[in-house]
């Protein structure tokens, strides 16, 4: 026989239950949610609707396939300023838009996962950068192997560094959450995020792991560091090297040491990071995602 | 940047010499700063050593933690620095600038970290108003010690946070 005390814990575990489990229970056949890594605090605002390509360089040169130029004014690591031109291919443009994003109203679990989308719980999804970024590697091996000519780097000299500066200097942008009609959860893929010549935190970072990993001979290991707490959310690249005094590293068991990169703004030199992202590393507030 | 190259070493040079400094910064400021706030009525090497004064020593602690910490956090942005615009080649001129900007970082931190423990001061001072600390501390009050040491602590932790900020802005490191 319970207890008068037993019957009234018994009733307080039985509302705690009742409150609590319709907040737990995953809500099926409702809209998709989307959980952004792309939110910097600070940044520019949310609403934002598709914007038109903005400074674009050169014009369109028409051969057998239409070829985009775009040009990048940098100033690389001995101070000099560069010249960097990418010709981009309409085609792959036209599928690479085609190949991220989902359709407004879009709830097939089974598209919005082929679309770059990760289910991460029963409809929640986060952006597949993995996928984003083995899908993009076709495109830029001829891309990365022009931006380390116009480098001008002196033989010997590895390029993370001057690739690093050059993504830097890429104008911060949030990209908006529509492109071309499709929800893009305000994240550019590299060669979009080259074709549209700006980018934010994730756009930028997934560029520089394009970059770096498809120069011929390239052995690079990278992978995306999402830092996440309450309303910061911050995406960096990380690097497989071992640091220099002063550094911020991050050690994965089995993967070894890996080093931050910035590529949101200039003044970032490789391994390190502002004091706000350090923290929440120190504290292992972040989401480690291997790219390769 | 492999860590056996050149870079490597002159950057673990600069390192430990930066740290060495604030280390050297951190004990001799806080020694200072004890005979300044006493009216140089301490000798701190005497009252620790010959008075086994538990008080001085525990203030001492706090004020060389909070110099130190402030001395800690201008080195994160003199390495960025070093890596970013003199590692990959330098001038005299460069380095001359680099030099200096290491100076007064370090006279920053300095300045910062007397001006925490002058404001913890001040602040206990102002509450009690009726109590001569550094005369309590002499005669080995350890309790006004613990005191006046903690509230170093909390206000260090809140000023640390901008003095990179500080170094960033003024020596566009």
């Amino acid at each position: 026989m319970a207890t008068r005390t037993q019957k009234v814990n018994r009733a307080i575990v039985l509302l705690t239950a009742a409150v609590t489990m319709p907040l737990l229970m995953p809500r099926r056949a409702l809209t998709p949610r989307f959980i952004s890594p792309s939110l910097l605090v600070g940044g520019p605002s949310a609403a934002a609707a598709r914007q038109a390509p903005q400074n674009k360089g050169g014009g369109v040169s028409a051969e057998k396939e239409r070829l985009f130029l775009r040009k990048f004014t940098w100033q690389s690591i001995s101070k000099a300023w560069r010249e960097t031109e990418f010709h981009l291919s309409e085609k792959d443009i036209k599928k690479e838009t085609r190949s991220f994003g989902v359709p407004h109203g879009e709830k097939s679990s089974f598209f919005i996962k082929k679309m770059g989308y990760l289910e991460i719980a029963p409809n929640l999804y986060i952006i597949n950068y993995r996928q984003i970024y083995q899908r993009n590697r076709e495109y830029f091996p001829a891309l990365s192997s022009a931006l380390l000519l116009s480098s001008a780097l002196p033989p010997g000299e590895e390029p993370l560094f001057a690739f690093l500066l050059f993504v830097q200097q890429i104008q911060y942008k949030r990209p908006p959450k529509y492109y071309e009609g499709r929800f893009i959860d305000c994240f550019f893929t590299p060669l979009i995020c080259l074709y549209e010549q700006y980018g934010d935190c994730d756009s930028k970072s997934l560029l520089l792991a394009e970059f770096l990993t498809t120069l011929p001979g390239a052995r690079e290991k990278v992978a995306m560091i999402v830092a996440s707490r309450f309303s910061t959310t911050h995406s960096i690249l990380a690097v497989d090297r071992k640091p220099l005094p002063g550094m911020t590293t991050l050690y994965n068991p089995g993967k070894g040491y890996f080093i931050p990169l910035e590529t949101s703004a200039p003044g970032w030199s490789p391994g390190f990071i502002s004091r706000n992202v350090a923290e929440l590393i120190r504290k292992g507030k972040i989401f480690f995602i291997d790219l390769n | 940047m492999n860590e056996t190259s050149q870079l490597g070493i002159v950057s673990t040079v600069i390192y430990l010499a930066l740290i060495f400094a604030s280390s050297i910064i951190s004990v001799l400021g806080s020694i200072g700063i004890i005979r300044f706030f006493a009216r140089k009525s301490i000798d701190v090497k005497e009252e620790i050593v010959k008075n086994k004064n538990v008080g001085i020593s525990l203030v001492l602690v706090s004020f060389i933690w909070a110099i130190g910490r402030m001395c800690i956090e201008t080195i994160q942005p003199i390495m960025n620095a070093w890596y970013s615009s003199y590692a990959y080649g330098f001038t005299f001129r460069s380095i001359l600038r680099f030099s200096l900007g290491i100076l007064g970082s370090l006279l920053i931190a300095l300045l910062s970290g007397a001006l925490v423990i002058f404001l913890s001061i001040r602040i206990l001072m102002v509450l009690t108003r009726d109590i001569d600390e550094w005369l309590e501390i002499k005669y080995g009050n350890t309790a006004v010690a613990l005191v006046i040491a903690a509230t170093i602590f909390v206000v260090g932790m809140f000023f640390e946070s901008i003095i990179s900020y500080i170094v960033i802005r003024m020596f566009g490191f």
